[in-house]
């Protein structure tokens, strides 16, 4: 019984069948042939929405809204550009510590590749870089804002797999800092290599002014995160605080309208709505397995080929970055999640360590082709072919897998900072 | 009523979601803020906010989700239907809207039941019936096939080439 569901799930998603419906569809059909009242339904869905945990995701959402609307990453943009711009491969250098310090304000890789991306795209055909190479370093570099808190798919894979998810976020902190460095390396290599000009001189002027102009964008992210770190809020509470601090902010820059604000509310409801759905119908996929026991029989599966924990979370990490390559990251956390984590906790794996390396690596696949909504942003933000851009972020792609396998190995890079800041 | 009749109701809908996600939001912004400012400025925190939080949030989705549904954002994998050719595949995407159709339409129903077998439950904190709170799935639901039936009418892209919108 357990198969014909699978299979018409896959099926219906294949046939272009919205996530919603190739999830719930089938669910339907086994409540009607197993005799099961249909009102079961609605009672998983209602029970995993209300949940206060997932509220953070609807403020998250908004916050990155409503920043993209006031035009704060020009400013962000500026600082970084001050910072490390006149390093050799400058502009590379500027992007990824953009995209880290964006990353610490929004939660989606998909809002990051696109705010980031705009300006870094127009920065580098004005400073004779190759496009390519700016396109392939933001989306890389897009690949932080789930790692670095917030993170709106730490916050599902929190609800769905009861994760604690300030300890989530807090675990993805060292892990963001390394792989942002990998990043910065690789890009310094790439512009030795092709000898990419020297722009400027560093100068303590220009970093005060632009400092100055980016001094209150700036404390956003140390407000979200600074908060959540010492325990005065819950991460729901960090992003309310969040969004009423970045409709301030867009009232001192005088750049925030009502039809501005209204337009990027309902567009921020509207991308909410269609993701929790799926969450929502994902909870009556999670019943159906529970009583059929699939977690039971993958944990039977994985645990007949391999036993240390090391080759388990390998071997789990490579299943969903194949998945990764095809679907979005919260159906897969959705789907797989629930059956996956039974035998994390049987192996021993810590789920903050495990839950950090899961999200990464759904992220991984937000760029790769031929599924990637990262990728697809970067694209059309950019104007160039997804194929074209995706070769040129092979090297900081492997960069980010070399980081990966790291992770795997010493998972106190991923504890250490939960385990001592919220215990 | 022909064609233009049904766009003209559909865009009033349109517009009236929008209204109702803005205010929920808004509304939802408030509670969340209450919260904190209860905890922290006053004495005692509100035990009410947490509650009427949850019920927001489910509003939210199926109201955002119905707004979704007219802007066609769910999320589907488009590779294969986009890359391979197989005989009859106009008939199998029909197929599948229809079952997309099918299915908002039952859950609509079956949850229209639910809410209405549930209503003598009490929201302990609000004090009001919890039908209150899920009469959200069968609303938005009913908006979603709604919009799901408008696609077969509408234009299909207000950017497609002319071709197509004449089509």
């Amino acid at each position: 019984m357990i198969w014909l569901f699978l299979i018409l799930l896959i099926l219906l998603i294949l046939l272009r069948s919205p996530i919603a419906v190739a999830l719930g569809l089938p669910a339907l059909v086994w409540l009607f042939l197993n005799d099961i009242s249909l009102g079961i339904t609605t009672q998983r869905i209602y029970g995993t929405l209300n949940n206060s945990v997932l509220l953070a995701v609807p403020m998250f959402l908004l916050a990155g809204r409503l920043m993209n609307l006031l035009q704060v990453t020009d400013r962000i943009f500026d600082f970084a550009m001050a910072i490390v711009g006149h390093i050799r491969g400058g502009l590379g250098h500027v992007v990824v510590v953009t995209s880290m310090i964006f990353s610490a304000m929004s939660g989606s890789a998909a809002a990051d590749a696109v705010g980031v991306g705009t300006i870094t795209v127009k920065a580098a055909r004005e400073r004779g870089y190759d496009p390519e190479f700016a396109a392939a370093i933001t989306l890389s570099a897009s690949t932080l804002a789930p790692i670095i808190p917030p993170s709106i798919i730490m916050i599902i894979y929190g609800a769905t797999a009861n994760v604690s998810i300030g300890r989530l976020f807090i675990g993805g902190i060292i892990p963001g800092i390394i792989f942002a460095s990998l990043l910065l390396i690789a890009v310094s290599i790439i512009a030795r290599r092709r000898q990419y000009p020297l722009m400027g001189q560093f100068s303590f002027r220009r970093l005060f002014t632009t400092l100055r102009k980016a001094f209150l964008v700036l404390l956003t992210p140390v407000i979200i995160i600074g908060g959540i770190f010492f325990g005065f809020f819950t991460p729901t509470e960090a992003a309310t605080i969040a969004v009423l601090y970045i409709l301030l902010l867009g009232m001192w820059y005088r750049t925030l309208t009502w039809r501005g604000m209204y337009r990027e509310f309902v567009n921020a409801g509207s991308t909410v709505g269609v993701l929790m759905l799926v969450v929502g119908i994902s909870g009556l996929d999670g019943w159906v397995f529970t009583r059929e026991q699939l977690p039971v029989l993958f944990m039977n599966g994985v645990s007949g080929v391999v036993s240390e924990p090391w080759a388990i979370i390998l071997v789990l990490l490579a299943v969903i970055l194949v998945l990764g390559m095809f679907m979005d990251a919260t159906p897969i956390i959705l789907m797989v999640a629930p059956v996956m984590m039974p035998i994390v906790a049987s192996a021993g794996i810590d789920p903050v360590h495990f839950g950090v390396l899961f999200c990464m690596t759904c992220v991984l696949g937000l760029i790769t082709p031929p599924v990637g909504v990262a990728l697809y942003g970067v694209a059309s933000v950019s104007k160039l072919p997804m194929e074209r851009i995706f070769w040129a972020t092979i090297p900081f792609f492997l960069s980010l897998i070399g980081g990966m396998i790291f992770l795997v190995f010493v998972p106190s890079a991923v504890t250490f900072a939960p385990n001592l800041f919220l215990n | 009523m022909n064609k233009t009749h049904f766009l003209r109701l559909e865009a009033g809908v349109v517009r009236l979601e929008g209204l109702m996600l803005f205010a929920i939001l808004a509304a939802l912004l408030f509670t969340l803020s209450m919260q904190v400012i209860s905890r922290f400025f006053m004495d005692f925190p509100l035990a009410w906010t947490e509650e009427l939080g949850r019920v927001l949030q489910i509003w939210l989705v199926f109201i955002g989700a119905a707004v979704g549904t007219h802007r066609c954002e769910h999320f589907v994998v488009e590779l294969f239907m986009e890359k391979v050719n197989f005989p009859g595949k106009a008939a199998v995407a029909r197929l599948i809207d229809l079952t997309t159709v099918g299915f908002f339409a039952i859950l609509a129903w079956v949850s229209a039941q639910t809410m209405l077998n549930g209503a003598g439950q009490i929201l302990p904190t609000l004090g009001i019936s919890i039908a209150w709170s899920y009469a959200a799935i069968p609303i938005g639901c009913a908006l979603m096939v709604l919009h799901f039936l408008m696609a077969a009418v509408r234009p299909i892209d207000p950017n497609a080439s002319p071709k197509e919108v004449i089509e």
